[in-house]
């Protein structure tokens, strides 16, 4: 009797279980003209973007799409995840150039789905980055440009009689007559990917680069210390960049802009929009663009957020009909009209470019020039682990833990190890 | 009455004309072992084999045998980490159980308003930690946050709580100690409570002072409820992650880097679950290793002494 | 009774009637002092979730807000779409306390009044289940869910949460179960009671206070989680609170007012817990504990 009870505990137990095998066919039950994507979304106006941009395409194809939407930072650890269990619960991947090398075997390649001249229409420095160095492969398609400009409070400027600085040394000397009240005349984030970002940037502008032509680490070069030496002196030693900025990381450089303490930063074309709206921007009509600042070179990133076709996936053939529309000139158009992403084809950005007026004309001038001198570093074997060393070099310049030299050479040791590791010289 | 004393192991029990058979035992632990060890056994021994295989997302994850550990062990991050987590690990658990006690020997008396007190302390242990990391980490913020305004507010200089490596530290463990002090009084209040009254009278008929009453009579009398909580903080600090990569993610620097966030970063950033896993490894190792420590230590010299 | 436990700093003879000295004012010093250090950083919290978006960014710091407003709140609901998360981390809970309960009871009663061989290799695993890392798993489980076809349900969540939160549970009941006087169980046994209805009628009802304090215990910590809930979920399907709560922070801004509205909004299930339930609160966070 005992045991028909207990057997009765254990049924009562495994419920669950049960109750999850027959949610499981339910989940993963799919038609065949239906495809799934886990999508980028960032701020208030994402969501509806893909709603339209996935009822259109459903209008026009016949294929439904499902779609989750993630912030960038936890949308990359998830595909990390999703790519190590091997999972095909997504189809389509919103992905970027920061972290691509890491996924060149997890991607399907999508050369066979686009021709050259196709190929041809996006920005070449978008397109380079998103393929594997050893086998050409394309892992992501580009679907928008990411650069930075200088964008500045162009009442205040007014006010003290400013011109937007130019140079690395206008833009200390603008930052100090602007710090002072609790005001600072400069942001910049000094923490992870963003602080890595910005020491690129500063980097190739005081000429130097990631590595030489061997692919050995260079940016413990002259210029690299340089530059490093120049980013931690803005918040260690000039103090024109609020101290906690070595913890902030995109969005606190932002929100520091955008709330009216901080005068400048360096942004990317996403924040056009929000600093254009009363909602997200106590700024508004208050501010202008300016070319990001130069050194030796007037060099800074030029990044994409792409789109990538999961390997695993069974239906690659709908799936690549969606990337391809999410790339394509209507998509581009309507994502520049409602959060003024730049377009990642040449002939769309043209587009709008000649349609645009005043302010925003000037600054995506600003923006297409960056772009064509813009870089991204390497995608070699092992990069990805170099970047998790960098951020940590870099912060502890900037938190005056350790030299510039010492960090970047110690870096560059640990990283050429990695890389040689990761078969990066094989 | 004497419950601190009260010390059984279960199961070994008189004997009994029941039918407490261990077939029967089983028979009723089966469903929660089963799932314990589908959900948790089972990942657990997947990552623990893993650890020795390079692990990321190339493909091919050959067999390294302990190159993960020995690739750490000697790495510098992982030894910035090390340092963090010994720290953060001592000074913490030191505070709270300081604190902890002296609070609970001060407050364990007929206060008015008591019940309100006690209220008030059970909050911050039961808090989400995430809510705590983003709450802390505003708080700390040089420019808005309330610590440094009311720093200000009575001319003292601003305290670089996060943005300062050594500080990033002192904030994280200051955060920590907000939130576990008060359980640790929670703890020794209801072991004071428990106490065998008889010694204490006899040592204050004695005329001893209240000093030596809590040194030569409380504290060896609440050593068990001392060694628990000692054990449940060197456990969760050495898992401790949500607050502090809501604070600091590990940074500046890796100045806040511990174990878990180390191992978060490589597997999330560095896409090198090989590397993580083996972290992880180390630091259940670690904490195995100190609570072998906390028990053995005083068993070995209790072994001693009877020789 | 509980003067003779009176500890510390009172240096007064004992079976007087207490009389107002400095030991009792250093008393209630200290105890003021705690609650202060307590209490303080919920109250900032409060305070920036009735600030405007204007004023949480105003230099030099407000510290008491120019005007209240309840604008944080309403962004919470309206913008962010914060009840589904809400239901989604009730269900979760809710189905995590049941369910551990159902599956910890018999094998705490088993571990405590059974002879079993190897109960002692049990114990040594419970302990080092509650020392794992969750980061370690983090990456096994994602594959183990993805396996069962469960990934993004709030199933995966109650499954891993039931696991998780089970050796804890166990280990408290052991100890109210060990309380129970053996002879009831007994008694009941001889009148023809089997096992389970011994367990069901006779020990679940003797030891309530426990299921009681494990219960609270399980659903806070629940409710609390962030890490599984990050691994284990990527849509509105399935995310919990403190997951929406990391989604205050986008690229473009942190929104610290908002947050915090959310942030107080999680609080409340603690603080009507503490209110309501503190003795079983008390009791499941110290029985283990003081029981060694």
């Amino acid at each position: 009797m005992s045991g028909n009870l207990s057997r009765r505990k254990f049924l009562a137990a495994s419920a669950a279980v049960t109750a999850g095998s027959i949610a499981a066919p339910w989940i993963a039950r799919a038609q065949t003209n239906e495809i799934t994507a886990l999508l980028i979304t960032g701020g208030p106006l994402y969501p509806k973007y893909w709603e339209k941009i996935v009822q259109d395409f459903t209008a026009k194809t016949g294929i439904k799409v499902r779609y989750d939407l993630l912030e960038f930072t936890p949308l990359t650890a998830k595909v990390v995840t999703l790519s190590a269990a091997r999972s095909s619960q997504y189809d389509v991947y919103s992905t970027h150039t920061a972290q691509i090398d890491s996924y060149f075997n997890h991607f399907a390649p999508l050369n066979s789905y686009f021709s050259d001249s196709e190929l041809a229409e996006f920005y070449p420095v978008a397109v380079k980055y998103l393929r594997d160095p050893k086998t050409g492969n394309l892992a992501a398609i580009p679907r928008n440009m990411d650069a930075r400009v200088q964008y500045y409070r162009s009442d205040i400027y007014q006010e003290k009689g400013l011109k937007p600085a130019e140079t690395w040394e206008e833009l200390v000397d603008v930052g100090l007559k602007l710090t002072g009240n609790g005001h600072y005349g400069l942001v910049v984030p000094g923490q992870g990917d963003p602080a890595q970002r910005t020491f690129s940037d500063l980097l190739w502008q005081a000429g130097g680069d990631w590595v030489d032509q061997a692919n050995k680490p260079a940016f413990n070069s002259e210029a690299g210390i340089r530059a490093l030496t120049f980013y931690r002196d803005l918040i260690q030693k000039h103090k024109i960049v609020p101290s906690d900025a070595v913890g902030y990381q995109w969005n606190e450089n932002s929100t520091e802009f955008s709330s009216g303490t901080v005068y400048a930063n360096f942004d990317w074309p996403g924040a056009f929009a929000t600093l254009s709206n009363p909602e997200t921007s106590r700024i508004v009509g208050k501010w202008s663009t300016a070319p990001y600042v130069r050194d030796k070179a007037a060099i800074s990133c030029a990044i994409s957020h792409a789109m990538a076709l999961n390997g695993q996936s069974g239906r690659k053939e709908a799936a690549v009909e969606f990337i391809k529309y999410t790339v394509g000139a209507d998509a581009q158009r309507l994502q520049f009209e409602q959060f003024t992403n730049f377009p990642s084809s040449q002939a769309i950005a043209k587009e709008v470019i000649a349609a645009a007026k005043g302010p925003q004309a000037t600054w995506l001038r600003q923006l297409e020039t960056t772009i064509a001198n813009g870089k991204e570093w390497p995608k070699l074997a092992g990069f990805s682990k170099v970047c998790t060393l960098m951020f940590s070099a870099i912060e502890q310049a900037l938190s005056d833990q350790v030299s510039p030299a010492d960090s970047l050479n110690q870096a560059a040791t640990e990283a050429e190890e990695i890389m040689r590791r990761a078969g990066a010289y094989d | 009455m004497s419950a601190v004393a009260q010390h059984q192991a279960p199961g070994r029990r008189r004997r009994s004309p029941l039918p407490y058979t261990w077939q029967r035992g089983y028979l009723l632990a089966s469903p929660a072992l089963l799932v314990m060890l589908a959900i948790l056994v089972y990942p657990l021994g997947y990552s623990f084999i893993m650890s020795f295989f390079r692990w990321d997302l190339s493909g091919s994850a050959p067999f390294i045998g302990t190159g993960n550990y020995s690739d750490e062990l000697f790495g510098r991050q992982f030894n910035q980490a090390l340092r963090n987590q010994t720290i953060f690990s001592v000074v913490s658990i030191t505070i709270e159980v300081v604190a902890g006690m002296a609070i609970a020997v001060l407050v364990n008396g007929k206060l008015r308003g008591m019940r309100l007190a006690r209220t008030l302390l059970l909050v911050p242990p039961m808090i989400a930690p995430a809510v705590v990391g983003l709450n802390f980490r505003w708080l700390f913020n040089t420019q808005y946050g309330l610590v440094d305004a009311l720093l200000r507010m009575f001319n003292l200089p601003d305290i670089p709580w996060l943005n300062h490596p050594a500080w990033a530290l002192v904030s994280v463990i200051v955060a920590d100690v907000w939130q576990n002090t008060p359980l640790m009084v929670l703890l020794f209040l209801a072991g004071l409570q428990s106490l065998p009254q008889e010694p204490l009278e006899a040592a204050t008929v004695d005329g001893a002072t209240p000093w030596q009453r809590f040194w030569h009579i409380v504290l060896p009398l609440m050593r068990p409820v001392i060694m628990i909580a000692l054990m449940l903080r060197i456990i969760d600090t050495f898992r401790t992650f949500d607050v502090v990569w809501l604070m600091t993610q590990g940074g500046p620097g890796g100045a806040t880097n511990l174990l878990t966030v180390y191992s978060y970063l490589l597997a999330f950033q560095a896409v090198d679950f090989g590397h993580a896993a083996a972290v992880s490894y180390i630091a259940l190792g670690m904490s195995l290793f100190v609570l072998g420590l906390l028990y053995g230590v005083p068993w070995l010299i209790a072994k001693r002494r009877a020789i | 009774m509980t003067e003779a436990v009176i500890v510390g700093a009172r240096s007064m003879p004992k079976r007087r009637r207490r009389r107002f000295t400095a030991g009792i004012a250093g008393q209630y010093l200290a105890l003021a002092l705690t609650v202060a250090l307590t209490v303080f950083p919920l109250v900032w919290l409060f305070l920036t979730s009735i600030r405007s978006s204007a004023d949480i960014f105003s230099v030099p710091v407000h510290i008491i807000p120019e005007t209240a407003t309840l604008t944080q709140y309403v962004s919470v609901f309206a913008q962010y779409d914060t009840m589904g998360y809400v239901w989604n981390t009730v269900i979760v809970s809710v189905a995590t306390v049941v369910l551990v309960h159902l599956l910890a009871i018999p094998c705490a009663y088993a571990l405590s009044r059974f002879r079993m061989p190897g109960a002692m290799l049990i114990f040594g695993l419970l302990l080092i289940m509650r020392m794992i890392p969750v980061i370690a798993l983090a990456i096994p489980l994602f594959a183990v869910f993805a396996a069962l076809g469960l990934l993004d349900t709030v199933w995966a969540l109650i499954l891993s949460h039931t696991a998780a939160k089970l050796p804890v549970a166990i280990w408290l009941l052991l100890g109210f179960i060990q309380d129970v006087p053996k002879e009831i169980e007994e008694a009941a046994q001889s009148d023809g009671a089997g096992t389970v209805r011994t367990l069901v009628q006779i020990v679940a009802p003797l030891i309530a206070p426990g299921i009681g304090a494990s219960a609270v215990i399980t659903f806070l910590f629940t409710w609390n989680d962030l890490l599984l809930a990050l691994t284990l979920t990527s849509s509105k399907a399935a995310q919990t609170l403190p997951v929406g709560l990391t989604n205050f922070v986008s690229q473009f801004g942190i929104d610290w007012g908002a947050m915090s509205a959310a942030g107080v909004l999680m609080v409340i299930p603690t603080l009507v817990f503490v209110w309501f339930a503190q003795g079983l609160l008390v009791k499941g966070l110290t029985t283990g504990a003081v029981r060694g």
